[in-house]
């Protein structure tokens, strides 16, 4: 009857061995498989807009090219702010990057320093509380807290006898605020994955280390750290993923005339124009211009990570 | 056989052709209702935020049982609204009439060019004579709604009252009776009569808390304190017009825009000015308005704050011998209705709309139900009756329960007879200090065909926001005149002489 029949029982054997069995852990995976069909791989089918000029009526496969084809992407670089969005964008990142990455590290580590269990857990509970706040609210501290007149901070300059800074409408102190605030918001959530890779550290080491006379500090930089080394490295490299990458609510929510020289960013400006003049071609070009250099940049990292540290993504 | 079925499939279709025809369901013996058959009509537009839900608005409830026409409400709340109307243009099918979708001038010109709006210049002609007979009174409404390509995509409110198409400039007369000062008609009065107000305590509760002048933003600064410079808002961009009326030339880099901003900046640094205004949530202002915390500042009508103590004052002489007074155009709320080329039914669209820009229609549209809402006096005008306009909520939060005008923005027509809401007679009054400096020629801002648009997009998005954040720094002080030099290049390389030339290639085509 059939054409392989030995192929066959050989392939359901395959198939009962290797899949069936481990239904649960595929059942698992559907979702994040699923997630990244509909919402990483299917708008990719949209990136045409990129090079076309987009009819509502037409549709997306419907619109004509745009002639030049790169006419778009022309348009965004002749733009006057097109270098300083991409300069505010790659700095921002840039200080969240410098303060950002090492604070959970740090806290982690101190976290896992800390003898009394309980104390911990306040501690590390407190410390990501801040997490869950919406950006909204956030912000509206932030401009509470800054205010010229009655905000916290300045009342604080004041009373030491210096004059009261605007701080959120300056381009000088926007980054500064901007990192910051993030650092506060983030760093506790971010601190996670490093306590659940310290906890994971084999106790023998630093028994090992006690009875080689090592002081806390020494066991911290020789045991701890080594041992979350690959977390951290990976971490990093798909942080610098993200380098040029930046949500537009929190800049947008901060932005006003007086800072706009450095809270105008490329997201900000692709919300702008794509969102709310509706120019889609203009914002897929800036966007898609946006995704190739985050892609050239992680490359770029994890290879370098792979020639100096021997620590990579792939 | 086949004979057979072609009979019967002709015999079907002659109902479907007769249907598609949708002139016959229109009334043709009266103005209302406009149909002779129930029909149905969708409205997308923004419900602004004061409002009550449209579907519930005694307004629509009553027109749709004066039309025949029954609507199917798909409006979008006025939080998020730009987003909301950005994905609606990207929809498989679109609602039949856009009612006060707050459409820009790119919109009307992209979505019409791409077939999405249709042209109604042919529909007005035959089935708006409301609307053409102000056309005709009011001859350049035509040519700020039409298109460079000839058609008319949207149709603008009629705004024939002139104190609703400027910024009142409000004084304070209890803080001027407090510091013993008249109304300041000149730049030294003015000074004088602001430093006092900070000084004296004019409030009298025994702190400085007076701002002795705001605006809402530096825009509404801008527009009002110009004029006194002697600039104006030609095409409703920052130029002047030569006095032979042929040539355009931008202001941002001239020598009266320079002292305005010093004097600003003076203003700014002795604590006159509102430090806020660079920043500060239209919201704020309204309740720096209602509490009567400002001496002097800019607002169009008296309909947010109590007026017993503040009266409307002429622009300041003294820094320019001419002084203007900007003012929006007749059709000053551009793309407030539209139709989309799903309606199957534009004939009793237009009809829809027409009959609100008639004096009766405009009653409905702004007073809402005959004995409800509002009754006539003597003369035959609209009055609203008791509770409205005094009531404690505010007047216009009180009229968004049940019409759709409050917020701006609606198609609407706007007289003498039925402006009273946002026309009190403090309010005409301070348009009387202003009327005469008004008499000069204005251009309204245009449409342009789209890639000259888009070509003006981007050089405007780059020349605002640049503006806009050096006179912010100038009036600061964080930029110093020093580098006035560097501002004006840096507008020049932006490209403002190609700005100014799109704008003067226009002004041209009128000669």
């Amino acid at each position: 009857m059939s054409a392989h029949p030995i192929a066959k029982p050989r392939a359901a054997h395959w198939f009962k061995k290797r899949v069936l069995a481990h239904w649960q852990l595929l059942a698992l995976l559907v979702i994040p498989v699923a997630w990244y069909i509909i919402f990483c791989y299917v708008p990719m089918f949209g990136v045409q807009l990129a090079f076309k000029n987009y009819k509502v009526r037409l549709g997306i496969l419907e619109s004509p090219w745009a002639s030049p084809l790169l006419r778009h992407f022309t348009r965004y670089f002749t733009s006057y702010y097109a270098w300083s969005t991409i300069w505010n964008t790659l700095a921002i990142n840039l200080g969240c990057l410098a303060i950002g990455f090492p604070a959970p590290i740090i806290l982690a580590l101190m976290l896992n320093e800390i003898n009394s269990l309980r104390f911990r857990k306040i501690l590390q509970n407190i410390t990501y509380i801040p997490y869950f706040l919406s950006i909204v609210v956030v912000v509206s501290m932030l401009k509470l807290f800054t205010d010229q007149r009655y905000g916290v901070i300045n009342l604080f300059i004041q009373a030491l006898g210096m004059k009261p800074i605007p701080l959120m409408e300056s381009e000088n102190y926007f980054r500064p605020l901007y990192v910051i605030s993030n650092v506060w918001q983030n760093m506790g959530w971010n601190a996670i994955i490093y306590i659940a890779a310290l906890a994971g550290v084999d106790t023998a080491l630093y028994e090992a280390a006690t009875v080689d006379g090592a002081s806390r500090w020494q066991k911290i930089i020789h045991v701890s750290l080594p041992c979350i080394l690959p977390t951290i490295v990976t971490l990093f490299i798909l942080r610098i993923g993200q380098l040029m990458t930046i949500g537009f609510e929190k800049a947008l929510l901060m932005q006003n005339d007086l800072n706009i020289g450095a809270s105008e960013i490329i997201s900000t400006l692709v919300y702008k124009n794509g969102i709310q003049k509706g120019d889609y071609s203009y914002a897929t070009a800036v966007g898609l211009m946006n995704s190739v250099v985050n892609l050239i940049l992680i490359v770029t990292a994890n290879t370098v990570c792979r020639r100096a540290l021997d620590e990579s993504l792939w | 056989m086949k004979k057979w079925l072609c009979l019967v499939l002709v015999l079907c279709m002659t109902p479907l052709f007769a249907l598609a025809d949708t002139k016959d369901v229109l009334n043709t013996e009266s103005e209302l209702p406009i149909v002779t058959e129930p029909i149905t009509l969708s409205i997308f537009g923004k419900q602004g935020a004061i409002h009550a839900d449209w579907a519930t608005m005694d307004f629509f409830q009553k027109y749709q049982e004066m039309t025949g026409i029954t609507l199917e409400f798909n409006q979008a709340p006025s939080q998020g609204y730009d987003e909301a109307k950005a994905l609606m243009w990207t929809n498989d099918t679109y609602d039949d009439m856009l009612v006060a979708p707050g459409l820009s001038g790119t919109e009307i010109i992209k979505y019409g060019d791409e077939g999405v709006l249709l042209p109604l210049e042919d529909l007005l002609k035959e089935y708006a004579p409301n609307y053409t007979a102000l056309m005709d009174q009011y001859p350049d409404v035509e040519g700020r709604i039409t298109a460079p390509d000839g058609h008319i995509y949207a149709l603008a409110a009629i705004i024939a009252v002139n104190a609703a198409r400027t910024e009142k400039i409000w004084c304070n007369t209890a803080w001027l009776d407090a510091v013993g000062l008249n109304v300041p008609t000149t730049f030294e009065e003015l000074e004088a009569v602001l430093r006092a107000f900070k000084a004296y305590d004019a409030n009298g509760n025994g702190e400085a808390d007076e701002i002795p002048i705001g605006a809402a933003d530096l825009n509404f600064w801008f527009d009002t304190m110009a004029g006194m410079f002697g600039l104006q808002y030609q095409f409703g961009q920052e130029m002047n017009l030569s006095e032979d009326g042929k040539t355009l030339t931008s202001w941002l880099t001239s020598d009266q825009f320079k002292a305005l901003l010093q004097w600003s900046n003076r203003m700014y640094e002795e604590g006159l000015m509102d430090p806020d205004i660079f920043t500060q949530e239209y919201s704020k202002f309204n309740a720096k308005m209602s509490g009567q915390m400002m001496g002097i500042f800019f607002n169009q009508a008296d309909d947010a704050f109590d007026s017993t103590n503040y009266i409307g004052i002429a622009p300041m002489a003294g820094m320019s011998d001419n002084l203007y007074v900007q003012s929006g155009p007749v059709a000053r709320d551009l793309g407030t209705f539209a139709i989309t080329c799903d309606c199957d039914y534009p004939e009793a669209a237009m009809r829809w709309i027409d009959y609100l820009f008639s004096e009766e229609g405009s009653y409905l549209m702004r007073y809402g139900i005959e004995g409800k809402t509002w009754t006539r006096d003597e003369n035959g005008y609209p009055v609203y009756v008791d509770g409205i306009l005094n009531n404690p909520n505010g007047s216009g939060p009180t009229i968004a329960q049940f019409c759709i005008w409050p917020g701006g923005g609606s198609p609407q027509y706007l007289n003498d007879r039925n402006c009273i809401a946002v026309c009190s007679p403090t309010t005409q009054a301070a348009q009387a200090a202003l009327d005469p400096y008004m008499d000069y020629i204005l251009y309204a801002e245009p449409l342009f065909d789209a890639e000259v648009n888009e070509r003006l997009q981007i050089l405007d998005t780059d020349i605002s926001t640049y503006m806009k954040s050096c006179a912010a720094k100038f009036i600061r002080g964080e930029m110093s005149f020093d580098e006035w030099d560097t501002y004006c290049s840096t507008l020049e390389n932006m490209g403002l002489q190609e700005w100014v030339g799109i704008y003067q290639e226009r002004l041209d085509t009128y000669q």
